[in-house]
């Protein structure tokens, strides 16, 4: 993994056409503004992360019979 | 073509074959899916590896069971689908069904796209606030269980 350290009002690019700034730090908090083509979904980790868990616990699901459910 | 299933050998035709390109996150290296139908488990369906006889993922038609479930899916989506009418998607979320079946939950995050025409699929990731990971979902297909038969596939939503 690439490491940089930078400030609030630096940023990156990747490949020219992703900009990732660093509007402000606070805290434990950082604020980030991302600039990217329309076409690319920009998400919190957590959602690649969770939907991860979610299909793999999905797939261990017990037999179900949701007739009898009720 | 016979494949095996989760719930025993099967009989499918070779053009209900789905085509994941990327996987589905947690299976990325599982390619190729079909929808089945297990027994007393509607509306709830299977999204069934035929590579892994063990993985299949309980699915649902979203739009049959919440009806203001709304998704935006973005032309260059469309296209890597391949879609030329949106009269062809067909859109599942993931169910995750635990012992107690009550607390059953739904990804409305990351619904699974399909162009049922031509058979290519892709589980997109959209972060919204209004569409969490872990949606309870019981009462809703209790409700649509009630209301009897269900409409099958074909669901349309809008692109911008």
């Amino acid at each position: 993994m690439l490491v940089l350290s930078r400030k609030a009002g630096e940023g990156i690019t990747l490949d020219q056409d992703v900009t990732i700034d660093i509007l402000s730090i606070d805290g434990d908090r950082v604020r980030i503004g991302i600039q990217a083509p329309k076409d690319m979904r920009i998400f919190r980790k957590e959602l690649l992360e969770g939907t991860i868990d979610t299909n793999r616990a999905a797939a261990n699901a017990p037999a179900v019979s949701l007739s009898e459910a009720e | 073509m016979l494949i095996e299933t989760r719930f025993g050998t099967s009989e499918t035709d070779k053009n209900k074959i789905i085509s994941f390109k990327a996987g589905l996150p947690g299976f990325e290296d599982l390619h190729k899916f079909i929808i089945i139908e297990a027994n007393n488990t509607r509306p709830i369906y299977w999204l069934q590896s035929i590579e892994n006889k063990h993985i299949a993922l309980p699915v649902i038609i979203t739009f049959a069971v919440l009806s203001d479930y709304n998704i935006n899916i973005r032309e260059n989506e469309l296209e890597d689908l391949k879609v030329d009418s949106k009269n062809d998607l067909l859109i599942l979320n993931v169910v995750v069904i635990p012992e107690d079946m009550k607390k059953m939950t739904v990804n409305l995050a990351a619904p699974i796209v399909i162009n049922a025409k031509r058979g290519i699929g892709k589980q997109i990731l959209i972060d919204a606030a209004e569409l969490p990971i872990r949606y309870p979902i019981y009462e809703a297909i209790m409700e649509s269980l009630k209301k009897g038969g269900e409409e099958d596939a074909g669901a349309v939503t809008e692109s911008r």
